[in-house]
């Protein structure tokens, strides 16, 4: 996906004026990236595909305002953001309990990391460390995911300078260390 | 050398699980998928949109001026005035009957204070009660003892002759006499 860098949003989405064809092109260029940044909050592809479809008419809605957006990918990575952290709700299939006991015996039978990363108690126990996080860490950890997203991008989704998204991702991967290290030697409890 | 490997396994897990938390690809299709909602959506039909609009926008300012119109047209309710029988002297300017109203409606219906003060004040007369025009049924009967003969008005009498003033006769009490009492012995 190509980067537009600083081209003005009207060039890059003036679905106002020119069409069907620029709304076409518009979306095949960046539905990729809204869906991710949807799905990295939400962790399900159904809701993902509905918080991607909603980004859109949003875009559509008010494309009026288009013509002051400079960053047109982090405008609507943060449209898709926002609408993502709207739809999001707290699903537990498996329980934290569940998922920690689950990785101890794995670790324990000695599975190594990658086999063990992979595992989907695995998954489980990561997502509510990430939830378990400060708010502010929590949510450049969830961006920093989304491999398309530089951290400048990520700072205009935020709203912080480019700095403290480099600072804050630090704190959060030290934090996450620090709990799942406790967690598999059973020292930490939620 | 046991924590060492532990704080390794810790990283390289983490590292591992993080790279496996990241998004997945979108289904295929997806594009096509919004791209077919977006054109049924009623956002994505600007075009339609704006060729509607000078049409409604055309249908209300004729409706407005219409309206405009016909209330400039519409004569002003002009406030009558009733006499009551009982109060001759009261002249009051009758505000029309309203329709029992909802509040929120009754208020904004409401007259001003000015539309009330419309009530003529009558001028003062000399005499009381203020002699009132005649109606149609007094007027008719004097009309009727005018033209009529006597002996049509003698049939109107009662068959007794003529009804004499009753007279009452004055009526005298004594004086009341009080004897004494015995005395007890």
């Amino acid at each position: 996906m190509a980067l537009l860098g600083q081209a003005s949003l009207s060039e890059a989405i003036p679905m106002a004026d020119a069409g069907d064809d620029v709304l076409e092109a518009t979306v095949r260029e960046h539905a990729s990236l809204v869906y991710k940044v949807a799905y990295a909050v939400l962790r399900n592809h159904h809701d993902a595909e509905d918080a991607t479809q909603e980004t859109f008419i949003r875009v559509l809605r008010h494309r009026k305002h288009s013509a002051k957006v400079r960053q047109p990918r982090a405008w609507l990575a943060r449209i898709a953001w926002r609408v993502a952290l709207d739809r999001r709700k707290t699903r537990h299939e498996i329980s934290f309990e569940e998922a920690t006991q689950a990785v101890r015996q794995l670790r324990a039978a000695g599975t190594g990391a990658e086999q063990l990363a992979a595992e989907r108690q695995m998954m489980v126990l990561l997502e509510r460390l990430i939830a378990s996080l400060p708010r502010k860490l929590r949510h450049v950890l969830t961006l920093a995911t989304v491999e398309e997203m530089s951290s400048v991008e990520i700072a205009e989704v935020l709203g912080i300078p480019e700095a403290s998204v480099r600072t804050r991702l630090l704190r959060a991967r030290q934090l996450l260390r620090q709990k799942l290290s406790g967690l598999l030697e059973g020292k930490y409890a939620r | 050398m046991p924590d060492n490997y532990h704080d390794h396994f810790t990283e390289e897990l983490l590292e591992a699980a993080l790279a496996c938390y990241r998004p997945a690809e979108p289904r295929p299709g997806l594009e096509e998928r919004i791209l077919a909602n977006l054109r049924t959506s009623p956002q994505a039909a600007p075009r339609l949109r704006r060729g509607w609009l000078p049409v409604m926008a055309t249908a209300a300012t004729v409706l407005i001026v219409l309206a405009a119109l016909y209330l400039a047209r519409r004569p002003a309710p002009q406030p009558t005035v009733v006499r009551r029988a009982e109060a001759p002297s009261a002249t009051i300017s009758s505000v029309p009957v309203k329709p029992t109203l909802p509040r929120r409606y009754a208020a904004a219906r409401r007259p001003s204070r000015a539309a009330k003060q419309v009530a003529v004040a009558p001028p003062r007369q000399e005499r009381f009660p203020s002699p009132a025009p005649l109606s149609e049924q007094e007027l008719l009967l004097l009309r009727y003892v005018s033209l009529a003969p006597k002996e049509a008005l003698s049939a109107l009498q009662p068959a007794g002759g003529p009804i004499e003033p009753l007279r009452i006769e004055p009526r005298y009490i004594s004086d009341l006499v009080v004897s004494e009492l015995p005395r007890e012995k």
